[in-house]
């Protein structure tokens, strides 16, 4: 593709580089939600949401719109990072039970917004408990807001596989925070 | 009553739902020059 320099809001920037701002203010949100539930901090999500769009800016020459959409691509990136990041850091993920200051609530009272991040703060604690596979299902179905059919497309399965692992993955983590 | 698994599974899902728009609502959008400068975007 070729990559004029054209002229933005920003100032001066390349075809590509436009296009992945649009990208990111499009897609962002879905990558950082499905990185966030891997994630014990919303400091880390947003570090390698960061480094997810830097590495689609480099590749973004080779993205082919024929073979999925931009935002199943940039989750495919995200994914490679987020197994890139695990592999660097080997450390346990803990999740920090002390509330979740990154978190925004529209609930009336300081009380239940409190509560509202401790609830948050347990569940993403719990989905740090699961297998891998049960992680990257929940987080690509609720952290990034793929449908069945957009994380089956992702995840090269039928959707009614998703919906049955779906299923238990989400019975297994239930389990989980019963415990 | 009991609820059967599959009611417990569907109700836990709307919460998973919602924990899942809580924290995409959280994404702190950085501008993308803040980005450029920070992280090398479009060094490359």
């Amino acid at each position: 593709m070729t990559d004029h320099p054209v002229r933005s809001s920003s100032g001066m920037e390349t075809a590509l580089e436009q296009r992945c701002r649009e990208w990111y203010e499009a897609h962002g949100q879905a990558v950082y939600g499905y990185l966030r539930f891997h994630l014990a901090s919303a400091e880390e999500a947003e570090d390698l949401t960061a480094e997810v769009f830097l590495r689609a800016v480099r590749a973004a020459g080779r993205f082919d719109p024929s073979r999925g959409a931009p935002k199943a691509w940039l989750l495919r990136i995200a994914r490679n990072a987020l197994h890139d990041y695990s592999r660097r850091e080997r450390r346990r993920r803990h999740v920090p039970m002390d509330g979740l200051p990154d978190l925004r609530s529209d609930a009336p009272s300081p009380e239940e917004r409190l509560l509202w991040r401790e609830t948050v703060a347990r569940l993403l604690a719990a989905v740090a408990e699961l297998g891998a596979g049960d992680r990257e299902i929940i987080g690509l179905r609720y952290g990034s807001g793929l449908d069945t059919g957009e994380t089956a497309a992702l995840l090269g399965v039928r959707e009614a596989v998703v919906r049955t692992r779906l299923w238990r993955a989400l019975g297994r983590l239930r389990r989980v925070m019963e415990t | 009553m009991t609820e059967p698994p599959d009611a417990e599974n569907a109700i836990f899902e709307g919460f998973l739902a919602n924990i899942g728009d809580t924290c995409r609502d959280a994404f702190p959008r950085r501008s993308t020059a803040t980005l450029r400068q920070g992280r090398g975007w479009g060094s490359e």
